[in-house]
């Protein structure tokens, strides 16, 4: 009898969890990708990329297409989103989302974190879901086919996560980089601004960055810029930088193989002094105009490069203070250091920024002249 | 008169007339065709009358013939002595002219009668005498010592037990030579008449373990035995696990290992198995050839084999609860790939993981039974074609077919066939529980399956006893396999593994 009490008991087990989240793959439809756009009467268009199985079976023909889009419009993201079943005859599953994409004109208007909170919120989608901002209409984006991937969802994550790692030209923006940023003191948010030319197809390429205050999109930098930018936010891993030749539009290109930013903080006089110090690890990549047969030559090269850092640097640091832009984030570094200050500026709101003071001075060494050392290949 | 009889019994003294124990005989063994009585006639004049009775299928011919020439040669021998020949005379003849090398004995009752005659004795019963004689020709045809066909070793003594129990003992013994070395000879009573022997080690064997080995086979009397596994199966602890609970062997080195490290051995008359008790967890993870290479490519198998037994049990599993439960938790382009290969497949996938299970069970079983040519094209029609076909089919995807595949290929990775069973047999309820629940369920039944196991005990010895924490044999020659300085210089300070 005891035993019999003991194996109810132990069966009881089985009805702790049960069936009620068991689905087939079939019966599943995967997200890849979203884009979320806005209409003229200001309902929001979801457009909502799906993987499509392609079964590698020889009888069923198999090729097309691997994806297919919908559209849905509501007056709320997570009202599309809803609506999505009721075109498709399988459950949606969010746990595969790709990349977001958002149309310029959204993120103009709506908060950042409202158009997002779906997938905050939702268990199923992950933080480490890619972000972009598309010039033009974000749905045109999802409509264009693949270079090399299965879907263009995949396509667009590989480029800004891979592009900012070597290139340095955009940054890995994903739903976790964005809620942190707009959680911080100063909520720059620094989104990867996709752009494609209009009457080429497959032409889809990541121009800089978008940077978004106050949650909302304020402007847009250049990858040029967006290198600079990346170098302050000591979030560069390799990259080129180049030094136009004098006289010529050539120009001598260096790979950046290492980097590290040292940057600190002071207030003197009322006046915020933030410097700067990029140490790079450079190497040779191209060599237009230079000959660098002696040790002269190659300091004054490490000084023409070390120039050319600051100068990047300055200028995008300069520009964006005439725009009164903390694109770097500076008053984070305030709030960390100096909490009370922070709070009187910020209750006084005093222009912080735009009277900083930057000091850069970076620090590169050249490890690497390439096989064919001294002087450009051409020149004999 | 004497015929009906019930001689099995009652020890019926032999009948003193030739004539009346001929026809006790003939009625006895009729339609026994390959039991010869014959009559001889020898002495002077050829006046004196015996019976010769003998089982042919388990005498050579040879040697009966040698015994017309030594009872023809007796006239001469007994001429010189007197005409009456006692029985006793002829014994004394017998064991100096060396017919047999294995000593005459004196047969009192039929029962003793009946006895040699079906363990291939040559019986000779003389007239006016209630004595019968008996001595061993018993010889039948065995195969001689060959390369063991289970258990293949590349570096290794070739030699493999046979179905002799002599030579089975003798090759063990020149292996362990040490009087502490124990045979035990026991025989059942039933029909079969099974002669079987258990062996140890004195002073390497654990007491307790001794005691209760005995115990139970001490019980063992009427039972009909034609197999070391029935023994095995009659002193097995619990009938109802799929764990085996003994290890068989046909390798003569891989029985002496097993008795220096305080194992005790059962071998028997008609069959080349021999019985390792107990068999441990770990053990069946051992294979003889681990012991004759290199201790770092011995630990390395190992471990490939541990992996093979849980890839084993619970792959089919794991793929169900991670395609019905989990996407989330497969890598996105691996998804991509599944959902491709699952597409149009009609089936759940625990029904497609049964179905492509019994597929593969079908297979092995019908390449098992299958003579060796045509079991090989078994193979091929079975992993190619019926694969192939099933995934155009649209009956089974690709994946499943790796999965089921790499499940059975796992199996076969353990040393001892049976040992696989037990994956196979735990694979489908598990299956039934990834399907049902999860992730969990699968947790639940291995958290099962580990509870049985350690509850588990054999002759005493926890199953998972290499497993417990303040053992160290688990390192030494468990998951790993120590260099033999270690192991041996262990092994002989007697503390055993």
């Amino acid at each position: 009898m005891q035993k019999l009490i003991k194996y109810i008991v132990a069966s009881s087990l089985l009805f702790l969890s049960g069936c009620w989240d068991h689905a087939e793959l079939t019966e599943y439809v995967f997200v890849q990708s979203l884009a979320v756009d806005q209409k003229k009467d200001g309902t929001i268009k979801l457009t909502t990329q799906f993987y499509k199985p392609a079964p590698k079976i020889a009888s069923a023909g198999g090729g097309g297409e691997s994806y297919f889009n919908l559209e849905t419009e509501a007056k709320s993201v997570f009202d599309a989103i809803r609506d999505v079943t009721i075109h498709l005859g399988r459950k949606a599953n969010w746990g595969h989302v790709r990349f977001i994409v958002i149309s310029e004109k959204v993120a103009k208007k709506y908060y950042l974190g409202s158009v997002l909170d779906f997938f905050y919120r939702d268990h199923e989608p992950r933080l480490l879901t890619g972000v972009a901002v598309t010039e033009g209409v974000a749905a045109d984006y999802l409509k264009e086919k693949p270079h090399v991937e299965n879907t263009v969802s995949e396509q667009l994550n590989e480029v800004t996560k891979t592009g900012s790692k070597f290139s340095a030209k955009t940054y890995p923006a994903n739903l976790f980089t964005i809620g942190k940023q707009l959680h911080s003191e100063v909520d720059t948010v620094y989104v990867p601004y996709l752009r494609k030319e209009k009457e080429k197809e497959n032409s889809i390429f990541v121009d800089g960055l978008s940077i978004f205050l106050g949650g909302k999109l304020k402007t847009t930098i250049t990858n040029k810029e967006t290198k600079s930018l990346m170098l302050a936010l000591n979030n560069f891993q390799y990259g080129i930088i180049g030094i136009p030749c004098k006289g010529s539009k050539l120009q001598e290109s260096f790979e950046i193989t290492e980097s590290h930013t040292n940057t600190s903080f002071a207030i003197k006089n009322d006046v915020i002094h933030y410097s700067l110090r990029p140490k790079l690890q450079a190497s040779i990549g191209e060599l237009e105009c230079t000959n660098i047969e002696t040790k002269q030559q190659l300091g004054v090269l490490h000084t023409k490069l070390e120039k050319q850092v600051n100068s990047n640097l300055m200028t995008l640091l300069k520009h964006s203070q005439k725009k009164d832009i903390d694109i770097i984030g500076l008053g984070n570094h305030i709030y960390r250091s100096n909490p009370k200050e922070w709070k009187r500026i910020k209750k006084e709101k005093i222009p912080y920024y735009k009277d900083a003071v930057f000091h850069v001075k970076s620090e590169v060494n050249i490890l690497n002249t390439g096989t064919d050392i001294s002087k450009p290949f051409h020149k004999k | 008169m004497l015929a009906i009889m019930d001689t099995t019994k009652v020890e019926v003294p032999i009948n003193k007339d030739l004539q009346a124990n001929d026809e006790y005989m003939r009625n006895l063994y009729k339609n026994c065709d390959d039991i010869k009585i014959r009559h001889f006639q020898f002495g002077a004049d050829y006046k004196q009358e015996a019976l010769v009775v003998h089982c042919d299928s388990l005498v050579q011919e040879e040697k009966s013939n040698l015994l017309h020439q030594v009872l023809k040669d007796m006239p001469d021998f007994e001429a010189a002595l007197s005409l009456d020949i006692s029985v006793k005379q002829i014994k004394v003849f017998f064991e100096n002219k060396g017919v047999s090398s294995r000593p005459v004995m004196l047969l009192k009752n039929y029962n003793e009668l009946n006895a040699n005659i079906v363990n291939g004795h040559i019986v000779l019963i003389f007239d006016k005498w209630d004595l019968a004689l008996s001595f061993d020709a018993s010889s039948v045809e065995k195969r001689s010592v060959a390369e063991p066909q289970n258990e293949v070793v590349v570096v290794g003594p070739r030699e493999g037990t046979i179905e002799n129990l002599q030579k089975n003992l003798g090759l063990i013994r020149s292996r362990v030579k040490t009087p502490n070395l124990k045979f035990i000879f026991k025989q059942t009573d039933g029909k079969s008449n099974t002669k079987f022997v258990y062996g140890y080690l004195d002073g390497t064997v654990k007491k307790e373990m001794l005691e209760v080995f005995e115990l139970r086979i001490n019980k063992i009397k009427n039972e009909e035995i034609l197999e070391t596994s029935y023994i095995a199966e009659l002193i097995e602890e619990s009938s109802v696990t799929p764990f085996p609970q003994y290890r068989f062997t046909e390798r003569p080195d891989v029985a002496s290992a097993s008795l220096l490290e305080g194992k005790i051995i059962i071998l028997m008359e008609g069959t080349g198995t021999i019985v390792i008790c107990p068999g441990l967890f770990n053990e069946f993870f051992q294979s003889a050839s681990d012991y004759y290479q290199r201790s770092v490519f011995s630990s390395i198998i190992r471990l490939v084999r541990f992996i093979g037994f849980i890839l084993s049990l619970a792959l089919p599993s794991i793929y169900i609860a991670l395609t019905t439960f989990h996407s989330e938790l497969i890598p996105t382009v691996l998804l991509i790939a599944l959902l491709d290969t699952r597409e149009g497949i009609p089936f759940p996938a625990i029904i497609e993981a049964l179905i492509m299970l019994f597929f593969f069970e079908l297979l092995q079983e019908a390449g098992v039974r299958l003579p060796k040519p045509i079991g090989s094209t078994v193979s091929i029609v079975g992993a190619l074609i019926i694969g192939e076909a099933s995934i155009n089919a649209g009956l089974a995807s690709p994946i499943m077919i790796v999965v089921i595949g790499l499940t059975g290929i796992a199996s076969f990775s353990i040393p001892y066939y049976d040992f696989g069973f037990a994956a196979r047999l735990l694979r489908i309820p598990l299956m039934f529980l990834a399907a049902i629940m999860g992730g969990f369920g699968l947790f639940l039944g291995f958290i099962l399956i580990f509870l049985h196991l350690s509850k588990l005990h054999v002759l005493k010895e926890p199953y998972l006893g290499t497993f417990t924490l303040n053992s160290t044999s688990l390192l030494k020659d468990g998951f790993f396999r120590l260099s033999l300085k270690k192991l041996l210089k262990h092994r002989s300070t007697g503390k055993g593994l």
